[in-house]
């Protein structure tokens, strides 16, 4: 369970361009299931998730997860719940170029320090189960943008996390593409991972069984819809 | 004042020790009226930012503090060819009336920084900042003593005139003269012996004792079982003891040294000198013996100061294993020290005790 409690965060804080990008947050998130942040551009969306993965620090509040704190667990713990516990799905797909599909997959395993057959073994399984088998040794250059989401979800599974939190995962793929990405999610969910997505595309709603929307407006939760 | 490379060394890092350690104090008194963990204000997580900041550049200066005393030591046995009268370091810190405090501000100053790098690697383990307060509470204690330190070490620098005529460690540790230094080389050799010797076996129960309170704590079934409340207690008195233990041994191997080592490693009943010790023509060996003992001392004291911590949950694995590794460490290093300073004695020609 993770949990926001009057959650801010300001960037640039005391600069010109100062920018409140969430406002006292509050909200409780349960284990398992599928919860969708939509909400415009500028929203608070992205910054929401980066928050409860670990990628970010509140200005002020707390998050915690599964009755533990973790907005203010020093680096090196927050380093390790981000690894063990989350999985990142971004919009740009952020894979590594000039790295082979592979390798990409296996590297947020690294600092775990897996055997490396163990670590190759598990990367080609997910490889194989999102239809990229064909693929391991390619450059990641050489995928199309379904290909490249599909690598990336393999990515963030490497690690078994329970959470998985993917960023506009649609953002830039046609809609065969996405409606691709949204089934591996969903199958992820319903095997008892917690997903979290933000997005603004509609087609997420229809294409997979969202279990919570929650709609985000100028840094503030606007709705909170159980489904 | 003398300008070399290593004095000129020794004064940017003490104005850097004391800037450093000044700088965080304002923040040290922030944490200490203002840290609240259970909190989720900005003022709080702030604090929380930056005290990675402040303790990691404290940790960097307080290193620096530690290899500074060596420098020091050094310097002084250095300069000894340039004095009128001096032999050795004695006669150099003789120069004026800053050398020795100065010496022993360092110190002081070395065993207080050591043990704040113990208690800063020990909360940087603990994922709730368990000592927060209390290393910057220590850091509060620190910084009068490290701008009192500046002080009397540019003092010292400052009057170091080439033109004045010393006087050689003969006069400062001959038995006949005044002071502690003499009182201390006036030591019976046998009594102080027994004394060195008495304390070694000291420090080794009670670092057992230690070391056993860690066993009893991991170690199940337990032959006589203690409720965690007495195990508790037993590990804080052991911690205590040892750390106590460690630094009267510590002053003991310094007297032991003084009355009764120096001349036989000399071979001259009245040669006293702790420092003749570090000249190339003893072979350095005042470097061996030292680096040990003030490496003992150190962990010694951080194994018994952090010891009675092992209650806070945030440390209940952490604790117990630097406990050892410094437990270890210690008698490493008291072992190191005793079999030496045993086998100068044991090798020398002299026969002081018949």
């Amino acid at each position: 369970m993770i949990e926001f409690s009057v959650v801010t965060k300001v960037f640039n804080q005391g600069q010109p361009n100062e920018c409140q990008a969430l406002r006292e947050v509050s909200l409780t998130l349960e284990r398992g299931g599928i919860t969708v942040f939509k909400g415009p551009s500028g929203s608070g969306k992205t910054t929401l998730l980066t928050l409860v993965g670990c990628l970010a620090r509140p200005t002020s509040g707390r998050i915690k997860l599964d009755g533990r704190l973790l907005s203010n667990l020093p680096e090196r713990f927050l380093t390790e719940v981000r690894r063990h516990t989350f999985g990142f799905v971004f919009q740009q797909f952020n894979l590594i170029r000039g790295l082979t599909v592979l390798e990409n997959v296996m590297l947020p395993a690294y600092p775990l320090g897996r055997p490396y057959r163990e670590l190759s073994d598990a990367a080609r399984e997910w490889l194989d189960r999102f239809g990229l088998g064909g693929k391991i040794a390619n450059p990641v250059e050489w995928l199309s943008g379904g290909e490249a989401q599909r690598t990336a979800l393999a990515r963030a599974l490497i690690n078994d996390p329970a959470v998985l939190i993917a960023d506009e995962p649609t953002a830039n793929l046609d809609s065969a593409l996405s409606r691709e990405v949204l089934a591996l999610l969903g199958e992820l969910a319903a095997q008892g991972r917690t997903v979290l997505i933000s997005s603004h595309d509609p087609l997420v709603f229809e294409a997979i069984p969202v279990n919570r929307v929650i709609e985000l407006h100028d840094g503030q939760i606007a709705g909170d819809r159980r489904c | 004042m003398l300008i070399m490379p290593a004095i000129v060394a020794l004064q940017l890092v003490a104005f850097g020790v004391t800037g450093t350690v000044l700088l965080a104090s304002g923040f040290a008194w922030r944490i200490l009226r203002r840290w609240n963990i259970e909190s989720g204000s900005e003022l709080q997580l702030r604090l929380e930012r930056r005290t990675y900041l402040v303790s990691t550049l404290v940790g960097f200066a307080l290193g620096a503090e530690l290899l500074s005393l060596l420098l020091f030591v050094h310097t002084a046995e250095s300069l000894s060819s340039q004095f009128v009268g001096a032999m050795c370091a004695t006669g150099v810190l003789n120069v004026n009336a800053f050398g020795f405090p100065a010496l022993l501000l360092k110190i002081a100053v070395f065993f207080l920084a050591a043990l704040w790098l113990t208690l800063n690697r020990i909360d940087n383990r603990g994922y709730d900042y368990p000592l927060v307060r209390l290393k910057y509470g220590l850091l509060l204690a620190i910084a009068p003593l490290t701008v009192v330190e500046l002080a009397v070490q540019t003092g010292y620098f400052l009057g170091l005139e080439p033109e004045v005529i010393t006087s050689c460690c003969g006069s400062l540790f001959g038995a006949g003269g005044r002071g502690v230094a003499s009182e201390l080389a006036g030591l019976s050799p046998w009594p102080t012996l027994i004394l060195f010797y008495g304390t070694g076996g000291l420090i080794v129960a009670s670092g057992g004792w230690l070391l056993s309170t860690l066993t009893a704590d991991s170690s199940f079934p337990h032959p006589q079982p203690l409720s965690r409340g007495e195990r508790g207690a037993e590990g804080q008195l052991a911690g205590m003891l040892f750390a106590g233990i460690s630094l009267l041994g510590f002053a003991i191997a310094i007297a032991a040294i003084i009355a009764a080592l120096s001349p036989y490693v000399y071979e001259n009943p009245n040669h006293h000198c702790p420092f003749c010790l570090l000249k190339a023509g003893y072979d350095y060996i005042g470097y061996a013996l030292y680096l040990p003992l003030f490496a003992a001392t150190t962990a010694g004291l951080g194994a018994g100061t952090v010891a009675p911590f092992r209650h806070i949950v945030s440390l209940q694995v952490v604790v117990p294993d630097e406990v050892r590794r410094l437990t270890w460490l210690a008698l490493g290093g008291f072992s190191l020290f005793y079999g030496l300073a045993t086998w100068l004695m044991v090798r020398s020609n002299l026969i002081l005790l018949g």
